[in-house]
């Protein structure tokens, strides 16, 4: 036996738990040894005097959340969810080749219309900002908001993924955080055991209690940005790595190629017979189906809303406008109007509750927006979006902040 | 341009303990062997629906025709012989058919390469799709993978095929040909474990065995992060030899020998010390394979569990226990073994070679007198040529033989 050659021991039941509890003993004490880390947070260069706290870390990071952020109860706190329709980047770039801190944000530009207009100075933004962000991140995200207890949280409805069964999460990444949110709502149970891996759900229940399981994903990365200058390039071969938001590229276009058009990969092609971005964005729109309720993309929008309802929270939702370029095709089109018709459903139904759906952004706004001919999705500028958005989350501000009540009655 | 994604089995360990914390104790507290069974087929498949649901069917469905053959195909076959003989012909013919079924997934993938892997990912992906929407969408987002454990699971299938043809194992239900099929400890990087490793091993295991369990894992993992770790950067050197003077390449080149067998025996101590948490005693696959003699002990000490499956299926019935057919069953033998990594010309090569250099060693130790002792030096010296032999090879195993001649020509500074 190699236990017992190794170390003399004849082993019993007693001793291998006896061994269990050292070794948890251990691990917290190595924890509690371990330097704190630098809180660096994507976007933080970005939003660097405005009222926006960047709450999310780099995809690889699995504490997946800002650790240092503590709400201070006299700041009226807009929880803002974003995908990278969010970002706003000046011709000729792309997320590829422009360092966060050149990104422009769309909640920046709306906080500062909210602020001009209504004399706002306790404002606090935490921004729940990840590129590639899906239905089922958003959701966790939302539930994340919802533990600062915010007086509004404002999540955006994409309209191209939101309802779509291909690309429901982005991939693991965001599953620690799943594992830790999801386990406290029972109905979210399904999809909790479905997409979250049990190491995930180890690091959920042992990763809040002992920081060396915390910390390894990030600790590793500290490791190497602290001592790659030193040990030679065989033991670390990485550089040290810029915090950057980053994109997890998916695997859509094989999907989309083998699945949505069944392998004919000439219905891609445009009439100069290239694919573009756009033409994928149109087939992934072509495929949505928001009348399935069977399947996770409806359980995480559907759930999402339950649960915040059920909060008390003030909630606004908008669907994120969508191009000429994409609308005048007409099956994207069709699909949309599909969207846009659940979502009117859904306002309906929730009409009496702080709720409130914007299914489709006025025309004449949309009208205002200067979207990428790249992608014919992502924006340059948002035009009058902000002034709207603001207007928006004010009188939703108005109408159900306590805080906002007693500053208009001082 | 799209191209497969790279699969970690460090992940799939780490469910597979993560899940252990929750399934052992359960395991312990079962009463009979047949739940305990099911509790580790459930496991298994859970943890493969973790990799991606499409395999998971794709094994269900895999496992269920593995079942079929065994019961019927081949056991019915067995008490028609005599009594029907036109049924039993038929029968004969079903199971050749179904038998060939099995390994074609595996020789597809292996010829075919990613032409078969993008197919697979789709038509099982499409499958996942008529039972279950949800599982399909979990599906799309999991990585593009080749058919992981495939290659695994067919030679496991395989020796099942011909044990149940000898009559050496009859009358398995399909419970315990789904436990085989999905035993987790296994599944993704072997060892390739025949039917009786597993199955007597109802007991619950001693604390000793579940301590040296836990110490083979940790022993695993260290090989696996730390040694190999700090050694896996010598993997570059196939992608440009041309970047690096001949001697420092030979060097790299012992290191890159040494990061494939931590590797590669460190995922199979995982394995083996995952399999005695549950009272399983698996063989073992590697004992200081560099270390041995000649090139025999290198092989009956390298992958054992894929060199005993070869030597049960083609070097016995191939008649290499009989001096006129010996040579011709070495060469079936180290042929297997070479194309069941790939089907390419360079794993031919590498086959050739290494029947060619057991050759020369039978040849040699043939001449020796029987009872001839090595002396330490000769045994040293053994061992290093062995080794040489072995690390020459690497290439072929490492990359088409284009590529490889061309790092050979490195080696010797051309």
């Amino acid at each position: 036996m190699l236990i017992e050659r190794l170390t003399f021991y004849k082993a019993t039941w007693a001793g291998v738990m006896r061994v269990g509890l050292w070794c948890i003993l251990f691990l917290y004490l190595f924890g509690s040894l371990i330097p704190p880390l630098p809180d660096a947070m994507p976007l933080d260069k970005a939003t660097e005097g405005s009222p926006l706290v960047p709450m999310l870390t780099i995809m690889d990071d699995a504490r997946t959340v800002r650790e240092n952020y503590l709400p201070d109860p006299n700041d009226i706190s807009i929880a803002w969810l974003s995908d990278s329709s969010g970002v706003m980047l000046d011709h000729g770039k792309t997320f590829d080749n422009t360092p966060d801190e050149e990104y422009r944000l769309f909640a920046t530009e709306t906080v500062k219309r909210l602020q001009e207009k209504h004399d706002l100075k306790n404002l606090k933004v935490p921004l729940y900002l990840r590129l590639s962000s899906r239905p089922v991140d958003i959701l966790a995200f939302a539930l994340l908001a919802l533990r600062y207890k915010p007086d509004i949280i404002v999540i955006p409805f994409n309209s191209v993924w939101s309802y779509s069964h291909y690309q429901i999460a982005n991939r693991d990444k965001t599953m620690p955080l799943i594992a830790d949110i999801f386990r406290r709502h029972p109905r979210l149970w399904p999809m909790l055991f479905s997409l979250a891996a049990p190491m995930h759900h180890l690091w959920a229940l042992a990763g809040t209690h002992i920081d060396i399981i915390r910390y390894a994903s990030p600790f590793k990365g500290y490791l190497k940005q602290t001592y790659a200058p030193i040990l030679e390039s065989a033991l670390l071969p990485s550089a040290p790595h810029d915090i950057k938001l980053d994109v997890n590229i998916s695997n859509i276009p094989y999907w989309i190629v083998m699945n949505m058009l069944d392998r004919d990969i000439a219905a891609l092609h445009n009439k100069e017979g290239k694919i573009t971005t756009t033409n994928l964005y149109h087939q992934v729109i072509q495929h949505n189906d928001p009348f399935m309720t069977e399947s996770f993309a409806s359980d995480a929008f559907h759930n999402m809303i339950d649960i915040l309802q059920n909060s008390g929270v003030p909630v606004l939702i908008y669907r994120w406008p969508l191009s000429d370029t994409l609308l005048k095709e007409p099956a994207t089109r069709k699909k949309v109007d599909e969207l846009t018709a659940m979502l009117d459903k859904e306002r309906e139904r929730l009409k009496n509750s702080k709720i409130r759906i914007i299914s489709h952004v006025p025309e004449d706004i949309r009208k205002t927006m200067e979207f990428r001919k790249s992608d014919d999705y992502h924006i340059h500028n948002e035009g009058k979006l902000d002034d709207f958005l603001a207007r928006e989350i004010w009188l939703m501000l108005k109408e159900h902040s306590p805080k906002l009540k007693e500053k208009a009655n001082d | 341009m799209l191209s497969v994604e790279s699969f970690n089995s460090y992940e799939y360990f780490f469910n597979f303990l993560a899940l252990s914390l929750l399934t052992v104790p359960c395991y312990f507290a079962l009463p009979t062997a047949a739940l305990r069974r099911v509790l580790m087929t459930i496991m298994g498949v859970y943890l493969v629906y973790f990799i991606a649901p499409r395999l998971m069917i794709f094994y269900l469905a895999f496992w269920s025709l593995v079942f079929f053959i065994h019961r019927f195909a081949f056991g019915d076959l067995k008490d028609a012989t005599n009594a029907r003989k036109y049924a039993s012909i038929l029968a004969v013919i079903l199971a050749v058919i179904l038998l060939m079924a099995l390994p074609l997934p595996m020789l597809s993938w292996k010829i075919l390469d990613n032409d078969f892997t993008f197919n697979f990912i789709d038509y099982m992906n499409r499958a996942v799709s008529v039972f279950s929407v949800r599982a399909w969408e979990v599906d799309t987002i999991r990585p593009l993978l080749v058919p992981i454990g495939l290659s695994f699971a067919t030679f496991r299938a395989i020796d099942l095929m011909v044990k149940t043809y000898l009559g050496k194992i009859t009358g398995l239900t399909f419970g315990q040909v789904m436990f085989y099929g999905f035993y987790p400890p296994v599944q993704v990087i072997g060892p390739i474990i025949e039917w009786e490793e597993v199955e007597k091993q109802d007991k619950r295991p001693a604390a000793a065995d579940f301590l040296n369990g836990l110490l083979r894992i940790a022993i695993g993992f260290i090989k696996i992060f730390v040694i190999a770790g700090l050694l896996e950067s010598n993997a570059q050197i196939f992608a440009s030899p041309h970047d690096w003077p001949a001697w420092v390449l030979w060097l790299k080149l012992i290191g890159y020998s040494w990061y494939f067998y931590l590797n590669f025996s460190g995922y199979s101590d995982v394995a083996i010390g995952a399999a005695a948490l549950y009272g399983h005693k698996l063989k073992e696959n590697f004992s200081f394979s560099y270390f041995r003699p000649n090139i025999q002990a290198f092989w009956n000490n390298w992958h054992m569990s894929l060199t005993r499956w070869a030597q049960r299926n083609v070097f016995v019935p191939a008649g290499g226990y009989r001096a006129r057919t010996q040579y011709i069953a070495l060469f079936l033998t180290m042929m297997a073994i070479a194309l069941w990594h790939n089907i390419s010309l360079s794993m031919m090569i590498f086959g050739i070679y290494h029947f060619s250099a057991q050759v020369i060693y039978r040849k040699y130790a043939e001449s020796k007198p029987r009872d001839a002792v090595t002396s330490r030096l000769g045994q040293i010296g053994g061992a290093l040529l062995t080794y040489a032999t072995v690390l020459l090879s690497l290439p072929l195993l490492s990359h088409a033989e284009g590529r490889a001649l061309e790092f050979y020509q490195a080696l010797v500074g051309m």
